[in-house]
């Protein structure tokens, strides 16, 4: 449980003269659920876009199971195992539930133009594994009965399980979710959050982007909290909500938030 | 009941065709597909079927001309832009480059600067087209939309220039004698009876149509459309969006190439001006009208944007009008096209609903 898996190590994000990460360390272990909170503006979604390899940072840096990611390919980071939800969903809508699917669990195929025009067997294999993986994650987050239903015909709720699918499709040791629970009912939220658990005890580590404090809270082994791009605090989640410098940035009147 | 309405009533069984099709059963499948390639292969004949011919009917023209000269390319390039438009998302405006890049290589190794048998035309032909392809995807591909359309425009216009101000390749002359397909058996290719051509085309129609389907039905189709539908989002979730985009350019390029020897086989002759901008533009429209993404539709759609100028050609100059009207009408009540893309949504959705 405490080995490393993802170091975020002093990095700086600058874009312009705005510095939307400064020196910001985050070390995420293998297996717990980490939650990075903060205000709206707070550099969060930079940070995953960081770790993600959208943006390249402008000082630091990341280093995943022991390899650093500088200079890799966005999609050479997501074959190392590094997966992640869209903050706006942004599911391929045309194609169904499967295939959406099936596009994250192609990350590893093997197959290329000339394997699929020519129909090789290792081609079929493939082709029916990502198929049958695809099914079994539709069913992990509860969209199965949809699977031929065009991404963007399903509702709302089922999306963002979707999209989560679509991330553990690729296999990824480390799913990171940008505010999973956006949009939410309590009801939804209470099913997100048992999805969440049920995704973890399957063995996947879990960087969790959320505005909701129930969310956060219940479900998180650390927190951490962000703030003007810097970070501010860390720590077991009731620590955070009792750390002063939180509280004055974020979380306002704790004791009734907090309940 | 509004005009749109009547419209769709009737077109509503082609869209649906795909899935009734496929419950069908096997034999049943096979037997409906060998029958459409028999009376495709008998279209030169179709002109003598009496109510038919009053519809196909091409005033002024064989109707074998126009299967081989126009119908036969518009089709098979539809198909390939298709892969790049239709499928990867790639506005590309300049495919007639290819097609071009396709004819002056058969022009060229079969009568200008080689003896070369028109069947060496093919392999040779395609490997140039798809190096053209590479060529103009390895710098471009990195821009997306609007600023690829503008690119690819403009290497559609780079070729025929540059053939028009080039000796080595006839300049605006052109290049004559192109050699023809060699005769199998009773089938002789020659300037009369173009029947043999269309047999000839319409077997690499089906082998590419054969093709596609494997591709489109596989990993690297699924890996088009999530770059169409979401290229950041498919690049984050492992698909390396380069390398697909760049095939789908590959791959479109390889298929104009070979209706451009197929064309170079036929005529004879070409010169730059059978390769001007207004090509790429009917090609594209094919592709629209017949419905983007979707095989059938852009076959669909070459065949009638090649078609319809002739069927109207009573109307002289007024014929692209009536074209035009067309093209609007189809856009305003089928703006998917008339065989739209597959949708996941239609038939398939209500199984998953009755299931909650």
């Amino acid at each position: 449980m405490s080995e490393t898996l993802l170091n975020v190590d002093a990095v700086t994000m600058q874009f312009g003269g705005v510095t939307a990460l400064e020196n910001v360390s985050l070390n995420i272990k293998k297996g717990e659920i980490l939650g990075l909170i903060g205000p709206n503006g707070a550099g969060k979604t930079t940070c995953f876009n960081v770790i993600t390899g959208v943006y390249a940072p402008t000082k630091g840096t990341v280093t995943f199971d022991g390899d650093s990611l500088a200079g890799l390919k966005r999609y050479q980071i997501t074959r190392r195992g590094i997966a992640r939800t869209f903050q706006n969903i942004r599911l391929f809508s045309d194609m169904s539930a499967l295939e959406n699917v099936m596009v994250g669990v192609d990350a590893h195929s093997k197959t290329s133009v000339l394997g699929a025009i020519s129909g090789i067997p290792r081609s079929r294999k493939e082709e029916k594994q990502s198929r049958e993986r695809a099914f079994e994650l539709l069913q992990l987050v509860g969209i199965d009965a949809y699977s031929e239903v065009a991404a963007k015909n399903l509702p709302y709720g089922y999306q963002r399980r979707l999209e989560i699918a679509r991330a553990l499709g690729t296999n990824p040791k480390l799913l990171c979710l940008d505010e999973p629970a956006a949009g939410f009912n309590p009801a939804e939220k209470q099913e997100l959050n048992q999805l969440i658990l049920n995704v973890r005890s399957q063995g996947y580590t879990v960087l969790l982007i959320e505005h909701d404090m129930d969310v956060v809270m219940k479900i998180s082994d650390r927190v951490a909290v962000l703030d003007f791009g810097r970070k501010i605090a860390e720590g077991l989640p009731e620590e955070v909500r009792a750390n002063p410098d939180v509280i004055a940035a974020y979380l306002g009147a704790p004791e009734e938030d907090a309940q | 009941m509004s005009l749109s309405e009547v419209f769709r009533q009737r077109t509503q069984p082609l869209t649906k065709m795909g899935s009734s099709f496929s419950q069908l059963s096997k034999s049943v499948r096979y037997s409906i597909i060998g029958i459409l390639i028999v009376a495709f292969y008998a279209a030169p004949y179709w002109i003598k079927v009496p109510g038919l011919k009053w519809i196909i009917n091409t005033p002024g023209t064989s109707f074998e001309n126009v299967l081989t000269d126009q119908i036969m390319i518009f089709v098979l390039v539809a198909l390939g832009l298709n892969v790049v438009v239709g499928l990867a998302g790639l506005l590309d405006l300049g495919y007639v480059g290819f097609y071009a890049v396709g004819a002056y290589t058969t022009a060229i190794i079969t009568s200008a600067h080689g003896s070369l048998p028109w069947l060496a035309a093919i392999p040779i032909g395609i490997a140039v087209s798809m190096v053209a392809g590479v060529i103009l995807g390895a710098p471009t591909l990195r821009l997306r939309g609007d600023y690829l359309a503008i690119v690819t425009l403009g290497f559609g216009e780079i070729i025929r220039i540059t053939a028009n101000n080039t000796e080595w390749l006839g300049g605006p002359r052109g290049i004559s004698n192109i050699k023809r397909p060699p005769s199998i058996g009773p089938l002789k290719f020659g300037v009369l009876n173009a029947k043999p051509y269309w047999y000839l085309g319409f077997t690499i129609i089906l082998i590419v149509i054969f093709l596609l389907r494997r591709l489109e039905r596989s990993r690297v189709g699924r890996s088009w459309a999530a770059v169409r539908e979401d290229e950041d989002a498919a690049e984050l979730m492992g698909v390396d969006t380069f390398k697909f985009k760049l095939w789908a350019f590959a791959i479109g390029a390889a298929i104009g190439g070979i209706a451009g020897v197929l064309y170079a086989g036929k005529v004879g002759f070409i010169n730059p001006d059978n390769f001007q901008l207004q090509l790429s533009i009917l090609f594209l429209s094919a592709v629209v009208l017949g419905g983007t993404g979707n095989m059938y539709g852009a076959i669909m759609g070459g065949f009638v944007v090649a078609w319809m100028p002739e069927r109207f050609r009573n109307f002289s100059e007024q014929r692209y009008f009536v074209f035009g009207v067309v093209l609007v009408l189809v856009m305003v009540f089928r703006p998917q096209g008339i065989i739209p893309r597959r949708s996941a949504a239609a038939g398939i959705s209500q199984k998953g609903e009755s299931n909650v």
